[in-house]
């Protein structure tokens, strides 16, 4: 279900990433730098390189399996479905290293986790919260820009997904993560009253500075498409006409309807 | 959906109502779905040649999606659910059918 893509989202981040440098999160370091000097978090990082490394090795040995599988099912003539890679002793390993890591490391062995495992719901929704109680000012969480549109993949519980999106609104310091990470946790179905509530009047000032802010086309048009929805499309609005042809390719309009009560269906045939 | 859909029009008949499609399938394969399952109102073609699309313009994110409008063309229901969609619409045909005294 999750798929990444590498578009504009994942350059913006990077640009941030490279804006924000590691570097000056040091100096958040909360004591622990200085009670247990480098060799811990080099430790952690060399379990964190080894325990990479072995992951893709079991990667490309389960990608040979199943592809040998599917040919012998092939030739058998029998049916072929992929078993998942187990990754659980991999995650188990990855959460050891990342409670004894420091907070630069930490957040970026969650987020691996996070990407190598995407299809284990239970697993994200852990990591998720995680992520947002204890790294939310992580500069590492960049990397959650292409992930927070498929919240609902990854969290399927609403609360949770609500909660943890709150959070990362609140706390990241990364603006197109706040401003995805707000789109994604309203509903643009929203009633009436709450559309012309004071606090959806602020949270429209904030996605369009937000949208100046970042620059970024891709965030810019999903703010006005959300917007478009609220405002024009929403629950409350005047329906704006719609002009167009049947399916004999005889033209009319939604407004040749006005003085009855229209039930417009968006259908298709499956 | 289907029957639900024809046993509302049926019902609204002499009502002022009116269920309209925005079709997404090819052009084909609508008009067949139409004329096997004895389908009954009429439905906009949701992509014309050199037009956005009529879910794109509305924001449709899923099928299917209902949106109930009342006499003004007053948006008062968007979402997925039939049955609420249904009672929205009802409500509304009562309250218009109350207005104009009949």
């Amino acid at each position: 279900m999750i798929r990444y893509s590498i578009g504009a989202a994942a350059v913006a981040s990077l640009a941030l990433w490279m804006a924000y440098p590691p570097s000056v999160y040091a100096s958040q370091q909360d004591g622990q730098g200085a009670e247990a000097p480098a060799k811990p978090a080099q430790d952690a990082q060399a379990s964190f390189d080894t325990l990479k490394g072995e992951a893709e090795e079991a990667k490309k040995a389960w990608q040979l399996k199943q592809r040998d599988l599917s040919m012998a099912a092939k030739e058998a003539g029998e049916e072929f479905s992929f078993q998942p890679l187990d990754f659980g002793v991999f995650r188990e390993r990855a959460l050891k290293i990342a409670d004894g890591a420091g907070p630069e490391l930490a957040p970026e062995i969650l987020v691996w986790v996070l990407q190598s495992d995407a299809g284990n719901t239970d697993g994200a929704t852990g990591i998720l919260t995680l992520l947002a109680d204890k790294h939310v000012a992580s500069p590492k969480l960049s990397a959650l820009l292409d992930l927070v549109p498929y919240m609902e993949y990854m969290v399927p519980d609403a609360e949770k997904a609500a909660a943890i999106l709150l959070k990362i609104e609140q706390g990241t310091t990364i603006p197109a993560l706040r401003g995805h990470a707000m789109l994604k946790r309203v509903d643009p179905l929203m009633s009436e009253a709450d559309r012309k509530s004071p606090e959806f009047a602020k949270m429209k000032a904030d996605l369009q500075a937000a949208a100046t802010d970042i620059g970024d086309p891709d965030f810019s048009a999903a703010v006005d498409t959300f917007l478009r929805v609220i405002e024009s499309y929403g629950v409350g609005c005047i329906a704006p006409d719609i002009a167009g042809v049947d399916l004999d390719g005889v033209g009319f309009k939604l407004s040749d309807y006005r003085g009855k009560v229209v039930f417009l269906d968006f259908w298709g045939d499956w | 959906m289907y029957p639900h859909e024809r046993s509302l029009v049926k019902e609204m008949s002499d009502k002022p109502f009116a269920l309209i499609g925005v079709n997404s399938d090819e052009l084909e394969k609508a008009r067949t779905a139409v004329k096997e399952k004895n389908l009954t109102w009429r439905s906009f073609q949701n992509s014309v040649e050199g037009q956005d699309t009529i879910s794109e313009t509305w924001v449709i994110e899923g099928w299917p999606t209902i949106v109930i409008l009342d006499t003004d063309g007053k948006i008062h229901y968007r979402g997925h659910d039939g049955d609420e969609a249904t009672k929205v619409a009802e409500k509304l045909v009562e309250a218009a059918m109350a207005n104009t005294g009949r």
